[in-house]
């Protein structure tokens, strides 16, 4: 009797987990269509070989690899069935380039600043730490862009504007970057302090602790920041579009897709549309690649920042 | 020790910024002006839309070759920048922005504000007034002179519609397109919720708004919008307010823009759009032989009974010389070719944009074209839009989206346009500078 | 007086309690945190200061009455004690220091602060131009630019930034001048160049490690910053455009006329009310838009992660898509795919026709929604890793004491993640109060407003995007530096608020 109730009882304990999972499994694919569609659409989009906006239904109803292959070979707008050229300048390949370029000095240049700033605020002890600390936090908090007057014109004075505009745009980028010290040196403070102490003792100064002792242990931060400024560039519309002022030359991919949405809002009948697609999925290629791999790093140095934080 | 390690930071930062200073006053500000012979010609640099580029590249190269022949030597660039990108950048810049470019002509008061604009004398002003009607050469008119090279006409709305859900002998009456339109289960396209389109209706009853300005300072805004016309116990406002409401309800219509006409030429259920040239390809392309246009029909108001006509906006592109420029007259004269007859076809033929020409008007490869045609038509019954104010704008918006959900009686419609008027009338002008 | 319980109640209570109780008494201690502001930290703050103003000057009057002669020369010529007693290195920078610094001022910099006061003098001159186009009696003039006020401005600050830095580089001189000169009153060592160098890479080393960084935050945050706030009081607006137009300074008018209206080229708009109602809705926005996130994100996190749910890296690679692709792509493709009626997919496929961003109350709950969309993935990955950093031995012993999975998910998992996790609440918090991004790629900040005076302001517009046309469709500089400074205070006041107050209670005890 007594082991049949048990029996009975481990029986509708199970039903019970079977179903809990039942349902769960349907929040999960219901939560993955959700998340996806957008970036499945996007898809579509970007093979639809119509022309005219964005369209009410899902599938093309021809599929092309054109707007992929014009993106890149810089074949002009269709309008009408004929094909105006594009100006000089204007450019996908130049602007993804420009944007590659930009994105690879900043993640270098940006995790160097990060880690160094995260590191003296971390485990150097020193008078000004804190007031350090609270003004970068307090800075943080100004709207960005009322500062973009004030930067157009620094940067108009050492002469980075228009032809340097790249130069001009990593400056901006990195410039306040040691205020993203936030989970880095979160991350920082779980390294125990006894290995620190141990090296002092072997006689190591505090140059020879942060090469030899913390970075060696810092890889999922040092990922996770670089995973984060190399993605920050390819997004930026505001400065980039302001310090190129106005030529096609100088524009990031940002600024030249959001001028694809924006002749097509004008009005013609092209495939601008369907190319800011294609552009789109081009762009996020290198980044959803990157994280993929990466992305076990980057729940480690999220978490270990955070949780200290 | 710390003491002395940030006075070597700040000392680097010193020495760097003092020698960029010194470098950056001397850099900054007006370049010397070219003499414009082979060693040292006039360089230029020209604004203007993606569309447009190709032809604008062989204007220029056919204005360098002919100035050669005078031996006078230019060195011309052309960009990417349109009407509104180059108003942003002028804004922040006027004095390293392009020499010439072109806007369109409610934006003067402000490229005038950034000092952007360079007026022309009395003698290029002739020339144009020789070819163009007054109204468009009025395009440039600003503070007493003249700021633009007027090369399109085109800045207004008339109907497109298809021939086949229409009756002809009802295309004078909105609220015969409109049944028409219901019976045939098609739509009627119109922005109605917007600032530029929804006050059409009152300018058409002879509604009135006018900015006096002095400098880029609004003194003074004249509008009869509350007030009644004669022989009528309703406003103006309430009139043309009553029939945005009236039309935004009526199953027919449907509010789009670019992207709902041609989501409607799509799906078929297009029936008649209010826009503009811009839109004529795409809906000829839709529409196929059905494809037709003409001018805005009467509409009758549901408060008074009266039938009243349908203003459009009447405006136009000009091409502006930068006022900073470094070779302003050289630039006044690429401006003064760039919009001659000859160049003005060229524009028409590529990229359909409507000739300020008087003479090109008439032409007949112009006059064949349906969209211009209508377009026309409409300028007969349309309002100047003339440099307005950002205000106007935003209060006119806030008014349309309140027609929207409007369903109340014609005494809250007079409130709402009082309040309107009171916010457009305000003005706070700008102390003289003492 | 907040009730609190001993020691040993606490202790005795379970980690959801412990949980409770805490988020009881941070909730109680807030109006105490606010008033704490007031009553403590600027007082504190005050007194910091003036501890400072006065070592400076003790410092500074102690040299010259106890200082010998090298020191007290050292007033005047930046250096002399220190080349006077044979620390070369210092002196020649010291040195070079004040002569390049005079120099910056005799040039450049003195012309730029006598402008200051007026932000400029010469407006821009017109004359008349000789060129061979022009035939006849035609005359043009042509500009001759004059002082461009923003440049007046930004020199201006510069050379003040300058200023503090010469008068503190000089106060550093005298003070380790008179170092010296005690050291060697004292028989004592004093530091050569080499050491003062080898000490950078070890005691001194944040020195080295924190100039890059911090030069790079003067120049690109601190200064614009202060540029930003200068214009608050200036009328740089639609009709006191730089070059054209010098602007000046106008007090206080801006703050005024954000609530009595009466700004020049702005209409009858009411600033004040908008500001209001946005701020309003501000708040709103990011108390939603903030525990959305994290409430979802963690059940989403906790159910990926629960025993016996298999691919567990699909579900949250498809969920990290989101961080992947920028946000320019996919959140106007969003405003694309959620337009009205026929012209949005997804109405389409839902047969149905919901204006989700033009009704002015859904565009509310839509942007919401969309930010859920936006967020989830960033908060699950957070609580992803700290699940898997419970200290398995806490499991341990509740299976010991006979607890079942559910009662050890209420009494373990969830109030650890909460313990860890809640100060992020407050990144979040001031990270949403200023979201750019969602709200102007998405909505635009539209639909319009239909009150009247609104000055186009739209119904889902936070500050921030108000801000944004504010400067860029309407020219009202000073005005927006304004509504910047108090949207600072504002987003300043409540995360040190709510920081201190979350410190206060974590202090209290830590977890377990």
């Amino acid at each position: 009797m007594a082991t049949s109730a048990k029996q009975k009882k481990l029986r509708s304990k199970k039903v019970v987990e079977r179903s809990t999972n039942a349902v769960i499994y349907v929040i999960l694919v219901a939560i993955s269509v959700i998340w996806l569609f957008p970036f499945v659409f996007l898809i579509m989009q970007s093979l639809r070989g119509e022309l005219g906006a964005a369209t009410n239904y899902f599938f093309p109803k021809k599929w092309t690899f054109d707007n992929y292959i014009h993106l890149f070979t810089q074949e002009g707008v269709k309008m009408n069935g004929t094909v105006t050229k594009l100006p000089d300048g204007y450019n996908f390949l130049t602007w993804y380039w420009h944007t590659l370029v930009i994105a690879v000095v900043v993640t270098i240049v940006q995790t160097l600043i990060v880690l160094v700033t995260s590191y003296a605020l971390s485990r150097m002890r020193f008078k000004m730490r804190k007031p350090l600390m609270n003004l970068m936090l307090i800075l943080g908090m100004f709207p960005g862009f009322m500062s973009m007057t004030a930067m157009y014109f620094l940067l108009q004075l050492i002469g980075l504007t228009q032809d340097f505009s790249i130069i001009g745009l990593i400056l901006v980028y990195v410039g306040s970057s040691c205020m993203g010290y936030y989970i880095c040196k979160g991350f920082f403070d779980t390294i125990p302090k006894s290995l620190d102490e141990a090296a002092r003792i072997d006689g190591a100064s505090r140059q020879t602790i942060f090469f030899k002792v913390i970075i060696p242990l810092s890889k999922p931060i040092i990922i996770y920041t670089v995973l984060t400024s190399f993605m920050g560039p390819w997004g930026e519309y505001m400065f980039a579009s302001l310090i190129a002022n106005g030529s096609a030359k100088y524009w990031n991919v940002a600024v030249g897709m959001r001028d694809m949405l924006q002749r097509e809002m004008m009005g013609t009948y092209g495939d601008s549309f369907q190319r800011f697609c294609a552009a789109g999925v081009v762009v996020s290629l290198p980044i959803t690649t990157l994280f993929f791999i990466l992305q076990r790093y980057y729940v480690e140095g999220v978490t270990g920042g955070a949780v200290k934080g | 020790m710390r003491k002395r390690f940030i006075a070597l930071i700040a000392c680097g930062a010193l020495a760097a910024t003092s020698l960029v200073g010194f470098a950056g006053c001397g850099g900054s500000g007006r370049k010397n002006a070219n003499a414009g012979t082979q060693e040292d010609p006039y360089v230029l640099k020209v604004w203007g839309s993606a569309e447009q580029q190709e032809g604008l590249k062989q204007m220029v190269n056919k204005f360098t070759t002919e100035k050669q022949k005078d031996g006078k030597y230019f060195n011309i660039s052309v960009e990417v920048c349109g009407e509104d990108k180059a108003k942003e950048n002028l804004s922040t810049d006027a004095i390293s922005g392009a020499d010439i470019f072109s806007f369109a002509n409610d934006q003067i008061a402000d490229l005038w504000s950034y000092g952007a604009l360079s007026p022309l004398t009395n003698k290029e002003v002739s020339k144009l007034a020789d070819r163009m009607p007054e109204s468009t050469v009025n395009f440039g008119y600003f503070n007493k002179q003249y700021y633009g090279y007027p090369f399109s006409a085109d800045n207004g709305f008339f109907m497109y519609y298809d021939k086949s859900a229409v009756k002809p002998e009802h295309l004078d009456s909105l609220d015969d397109i409109l049944s028409d339109l219901e019976a045939a289960g098609k739509k009627f396209l119109f922005e109605g919720e917007t600032a530029w389109y929804t006050l059409s209706f009152a300018y058409g009853a002879g509604a009135e708004y006018e900015a006096i300005y002095e400098g880029a300072d609004v003194k003074e805004v004249k509008t009869n919008l509350n007030k009644k016309p004669s022989g009528s116990q309703y406003s103006y406002g309430q009139l043309g307010g009553k029939m945005v409401a009236d039309l935004v309800k009526n199953p027919a219509y449907q509010a789009g823009g670019n992207d709902a006409i041609s989501a409607a030429l799509t799906s078929k259920t297009f029936g008649a759009a209010i826009s503009g040239t811009w839109e004529a390809d795409t809906i000829k392309e839709g529409l196929g032989e059905n494809y037709a246009a003409t001018d805005l029909p009467n509409w009758k108001s549901s408060l008074d009974g009266k039938t009243y006509k349908w203003f459009s906006f009447a405006g136009g592109k000009l091409y502006g010389v930068n006022g900073y420029s470094q070779n302003l007259e050289a630039a006044h004269e690429l401006a003064a070719f760039l919009v001659e007859d000859e160049q003005q076809m060229t524009r028409f033929t590529a990229n359909g944009i409507v000739p300020s020409s008087k003479e090109l008007a008439n032409d007949p490869t112009v006059q064949s074209n349906i969209a211009v045609a209508a377009f026309l038509k409409q300028m007969d019954n349309s309002v100047v839009q003339r440099a307005m104010p950002q205000s106007y704008w935003d209060e006119v918006g806030a008014f349309a989206t309140w027609l929207g959900t409007f369903s109340g009686t014609a005494d809250e419609l007079q409130a709402r346009v009082d309040q309107m008027v009171t916010t457009l009338t305000t003005v706070t002008p700008v102390k003289p500078a003492a | 007086m907040e009730k609190t319980v001993s020691q040993i109640d606490y202790l005795g209570m379970s980690g959801w309690g412990k949980f409770c109780y805490r988020a009881r008494l941070f909730f109680r201690g807030l109006p105490a945190a606010f008033l704490s502001i007031f009553t403590v930290l600027i007082p504190k703050l005050a007194r910091k200061v003036w501890g400072a103003v006065k070592g400076f000057f003790l410092t500074l009057y102690n040299a010259m009455a106890k200082g010998d002669w090298k020191t007290r020369m050292s007033f005047a010529v930046m250096g002399t004690s220190q080349f006077a007693r044979k620390q070369v290195m210092r002196g020649i920078m010291f040195l070079a220091f004040e002569i390049l610094f005079i120099l910056y001022m005799v040039v450049f910099g003195g012309a730029q602060l006598s402008l200051f006061g007026t932000i400029g003098r010469r407006a821009v001159v017109e004359s008349e131009t000789v060129s061979d186009f022009l035939t006849g009696d035609d005359i043009r003039f042509e500009k001759i630019p004059g002082d461009d006020s923003r440049l007046v401005l930004l020199y201006g600050i510069l050379t003040m930034i300058f200023i503090v830095a010469f008068v503190y580089a000089w106060y550093a001189n005298i003070k380790s001048g008179f170092a010296a000169q005690q050291l060697e009153e004292a028989k004592q060592h004093l530091p050569t160049a080499k050491e003062d160098f080898k000490t950078l890479a070890d005691a001194q080393y944040h020195k080295t490690l924190l100039v890059g960084p911090l030069i790079g935050l003067v120049i690109f945050t601190i200064f614009p910053i202060i540029f930003m706030i200068f214009l608050a009081f200036t009328n740089y607006d639609v009709n006191h455009m730089a070059p054209d137009k010098l602007f000046t300074w106008v007090g206080w008018k801006n703050f005024q006329a954000l609530f009595a209206g009466g700004l020049s080229g702005s209409g009858g708009a009411r600033f004040g009310v908008v500001f209001g109602k946005l701020l309003l809705w501000t708040v709103i926005w990011a108390i939603f838009a903030t525990f959305t996130n994290y409430i979802l994100g963690m059940i989403v996190a906790i159910i990926i992660n629960k025993k016996g749910i298999r691919f567990k890296k699909l579900w949250r690679t498809i969920l990290i898509m989101t961080i992947a692709v920028p946000q320019f792509v996919s959140l106007l493709l969003m405003s694309k795919m959620l337009a009205d009626g026929q012209l949005g997919i997804i109405n389409v496929l839902l047969g149905t026709n919901i204006k989700w961003l033009t009704d002015p109350t859904l565009a509310k709950f839509t942007v919401i929604l969309v930010n859920i969309w936006v967020g989830i993935p960033f908060t699950m990955l957070m609580v992803t890793g700290i699940l898997m950093n419970i200290p398995a031995d806490l499991y341990e012993s509740a299976r010991i004491d006979g607890a079942g999975p559910v009662r050890m998910y209420f009494k373990i998992t969830l109030p650890y993640v909460l313990h860890v996790t809640a100060p992020s609440l407050i990144s979040n918090f001031v990270g949403n109060l200023n979201n750019f991004g969602v709200i102007y790629l998405l909505s635009g900040g539209g639909p319009n407003m239909s009150m009247s005076g609104s000055g186009g302001a739209g119904e889902t517009d936070l500050l921030i995007t108000w801000l944004y046309k504010l400067i860029n469709d309407k020219k009202q500089y000073g005005m927006a530096s304004v509504i910047s400074i108090l949207m600072f205070l504002l987003t300043a006041i409540i995360s040190l608020v709510v920081y201190n107050r979350s410190k206060a209670v974590k202090n209290e005890e830590d977890f377990m």
